[in-house]
């Protein structure tokens, strides 16, 4: 196993493979519930039916800048974490508050940060704004969910215990996977202390998508308050 | 003669039926379809279907009945559905539904559009004629995929099977307007068929004589629109 440095060749490639394999993660989960919540309303149905759609143009256009940057799909180890988790839990609130509430939106995290370090550091305009054009469909899977989970639990409040259930699930199958200190990954690279594993939180986004601003707080405290600035107010400085 | 508003609707419904079928069982297929290059193309004809589904199910609100109104296949239909979506090789599911069920179902489309009123059903062929657009073009783009993973991809024995399936439907009124043939032998005997089944069946049979607006008990769980 090898660990690439970010500003280098291999490690962007890396990057961009491993942002293609968890598209094609999410894909799978999305279609998963199509099959296994048949009697979801069609509504959510339709929603999920084009995030399928949006998880193989994203699995297309990650593909496309590998492969232009001389990549190609297997050239680096994946991780189907996210599947293992997901597919675990037997709800579709569940599952809804765990890909999509949770994992998608640290995605939108993630991607916020990853645009401006890529396009800032790497000089890299092309993908810079092919991240930037996932991170505007992953806004919407997080919306779409935030949306359907208020609307199951204000027509049956016993799906807050799913959603709950699925999201205590989800941290204790965290905890188990938690680096303890001092411990090496299997390139030989002490891991980071948990806080500093944290991304910053894209407030913007997270906005768009409908958290409230209870729910920002609260991630923004589990991020140690870290955030990123959106870019208007940032220019706006003299 | 034209068809009857129930008659457009049941049919409407039922093709509703088929595509919802249609999107679980692509979607079934992709997590369980190793190459990347077919679960992405499955990944694309999910939400083909859905948008087919969706387009039927707000018609049939237009012609009288609740909104994503869905009536069950024939059960001979369904079992073939049942059997392809049961498949396991990437090559085999590939040839069975691009080869054998959506050429069938084109033809299906395709023969319902000729049977119906042009003008007062407008709005049902001109949701079919783009639904068999798609159908076509997710039938070239899976053959194009049996080539390019030079997959084992036998002809299948499933397209005989599919057209050998009389109806769509379940019962007379309406398995003429979506029967597998295309020829307007057909559509002669059909509508005299559909007809005589609708006059006959006014007073034994009350299915035929009207529809009912909220789920039928055969529709089970899509009747509500899912």
């Amino acid at each position: 196993m090898e660990e690439h440095p970010k500003n280098s060749d291999a490690g962007r490639r890396e990057m961009l493979h491993r942002h293609m394999s968890n598209e094609i993660t999410s894909l799978d989960i999305a279609a998963q519930c199509l099959v296994d919540f048949p009697d979801a309303p069609w509504g959510l149905r339709m929603e999920l039916a084009r995030q399928c759609w949006d998880e193989t143009r994203h699995i297309l256009v990650l593909w496309r800048r590998l492969r232009e940057l001389g990549g190609f799909k297997g050239e680096f180890p994946i991780s189907t974490f996210e599947w293992c988790v997901t597919s675990a839990i037997g709800d579709i609130a569940g599952r809804l508050a765990t890909q999509n509430r949770t994992f998608e939106a640290g995605a939108m995290d993630v991607v916020g940060a990853l645009v401006r370090m890529v396009r800032d550091e790497l000089h890299d305009d092309e993908t810079a704004r092919v991240l930037e054009g996932i991170l505007a469909d992953e806004v919407q899977h997080v919306r779409f969910a935030n949306r359907w989970i208020r609307r199951l639990a204000s027509e049956d409040k016993r799906v807050l215990m799913r959603v709950a259930a699925a999201v205590r699930f989800l941290s204790l199958v965290n905890a188990q996977f938690q680096a303890k200190p001092g411990q090496v990954d299997a390139a030989g690279h002490v891991f980071e202390a948990p806080d500093q594993r944290v991304p910053a939180v894209n407030v913007e986004d997270r906005k768009l998508a409908e958290f409230n601003d209870a729910e920002i707080h609260e991630i923004l405290i589990q991020a140690g308050f870290r955030s990123l600035i959106p870019e208007e107010t940032k220019e706006a400085r003299p | 003669m034209t068809m009857t508003v129930n008659d457009r609707a049941r049919a409407a419904a039922t093709f509703r039926f088929i595509e919802v079928k249609l999107m679980e069982l692509v979607a079934a297929w992709t997590p369980t379809t190793p190459e990347m290059e077919a679960k992405v193309m499955f990944g694309r004809h999910i939400y083909d279907h859905a948008q087919h589904a969706d387009a039927l199910g707000k018609r049939t609100f237009e012609l009288r009945q609740p909104e994503h109104y869905t009536v069950p296949a024939d059960a001979a239909y369904v079992d073939l559905l049942q059997r392809v979506a049961a498949l396991k090789g990437t090559g085999e599911r590939l040839a069975a539904l691009y080869d054998a069920v959506l050429p069938g179902l084109v033809r299906r489309y395709e023969s319902y559009i000729a049977a119906t009123d042009p003008i007062l059903d407008e709005p049902s062929v001109d949701i079919m004629r783009r639904i068999v657009g798609d159908l076509r073009r997710q039938s070239e783009q899976g053959r194009a995929m049996i080539r390019e993973l030079s997959l084992d991809a036998a002809p299948s024995s499933l397209a005989a099977e599919e057209s050998a399936i009389p109806h769509l439907a379940t019962a007379g009124a309406t398995a003429c307007a979506i029967s597998a043939g295309s020829t307007s032998a057909d559509f002669a005997c059909a509508k005299s068929r559909n007809a005589t089944t609708a006059s006959a069946s006014s007073a034994t049979t009350p299915r035929w004589r009207s529809i009912p607006r909220t789920a039928t008990p055969d529709a089970a769980r899509c009747s509500t629109g899912t």
